[in-house]
């Protein structure tokens, strides 16, 4: 089965995979990505945003409570900054998710900065085009902590 | 210019709740320059083994203190196994017995780093063996 018929059928295998290769600018990727398109913009889109500790992934435990009492299915990307220094990162928004972790339903994936400034990662449109062809009924993307003008999200989400 | 990052993801299985060395682990891991997914104490083997597939890591590293290594490890190797995703490298480290290290070995864990383990000869292990796919 090709890639494109795996991650519309859900894979998530598949599907965290061309998102790694989309984070690491893979030239495989793209045209990957291009051939999912058609099977994108079906998905609603929430960004959450917020200063340091206000509770976004709080916030977004919550909220992934509430769509799946629904019977909706989720995903979630979560972006945490890249350190400056080293080029790693630590990502620990899924600390406040844990009880999901489980839900085959909920497909929850962390992403770097990588030196992007907007507070969200380059890869985050892409990311959110393969989780529309996963089909999820909504997708909410948290950004990092933001401070004063980190707003790339208003140009991604739907509210 | 495509980059591969190494993702490393530091979990505590189990219901021991001494978080500090995989915190470390995690600040050390960061400053190496990998990407490390947090996700804390108190996981079932089935939640870090779905979280592992679902960030696409390249290591998992578990950390036990309370003694449940010899379930709850294997345990996490043989999940990934059924869900096609052995080539995603398992190791431990905690507080484990030598004469356990063999059994560890034997269910598929990679390396263990007991407690005197330095920060550097952990990081050194990553560099050395794990290779990220193309």
């Amino acid at each position: 089965m090709d890639i494109t018929k795996k991650i519309c059928a859900g894979d998530v295998r598949c599907a965290s995979r061309l998102i790694r290769d989309l984070e690491d600018k893979k030239p495989q990727a793209r045209p990957r990505i291009k051939k999912l398109f058609p099977y994108t913009g079906k998905s609603f889109i929430i960004g959450i945003t917020g200063s340091p500790g206000a509770g976004k992934s709080t916030l977004t435990n919550a909220l992934i409570g509430e769509f799946r009492k629904h019977r909706k299915t989720v995903g979630v990307l979560a972006v945490d900054p890249t350190s400056p220094f080293s080029g790693g990162a630590i990502l620990g928004d899924r600390v406040r998710m844990l009880r999901h972790a489980e839900d085959e339903d909920v497909f929850i994936r962390s992403l770097a900065t990588r030196g992007a400034l907007g507070g969200l990662s380059q890869a985050v449109g892409d990311a959110i085009h393969v989780m529309e062809a996963m089909g999820k009924d909504v997708i909410i993307v948290e950004t990092v902590g933001i401070g004063q003008q980190e707003l790339d999200i208003m140009h991604h989400a739907h509210n | 210019m495509s980059e591969r990052k190494i993702r490393i993801m530091v979990a505590k299985p189990g219901l021991d709740g001494h978080d500090r060395g995989a915190r470390i682990l995690a600040r050390c891991f960061r400053d190496a320059g990998f990407e490390v997914i947090y996700t804390g104490c108190h996981q079932t083997p089935e939640q870090v083994a779905a979280t592992a597939i679902q960030e696409d890591v390249d290591l998992v590293g578990l950390s036990c203190l309370s003694g449940a290594h010899r379930v709850l490890f294997p345990r996490v190797v043989q999940l990934l196994r059924e869900k096609n995703a052995s080539d995603i490298t398992v190791i431990g480290g905690g507080i484990i017995p030598e004469q356990d290290f063999q059994m560890l070995y034997d269910a598929g864990i990679k390396a263990i780093f007991t407690p005197g383990a330095s920060l550097d000869s952990i990081v050194d292990w990553v560099r050395t063996n794990i290779h990220v796919r193309d």
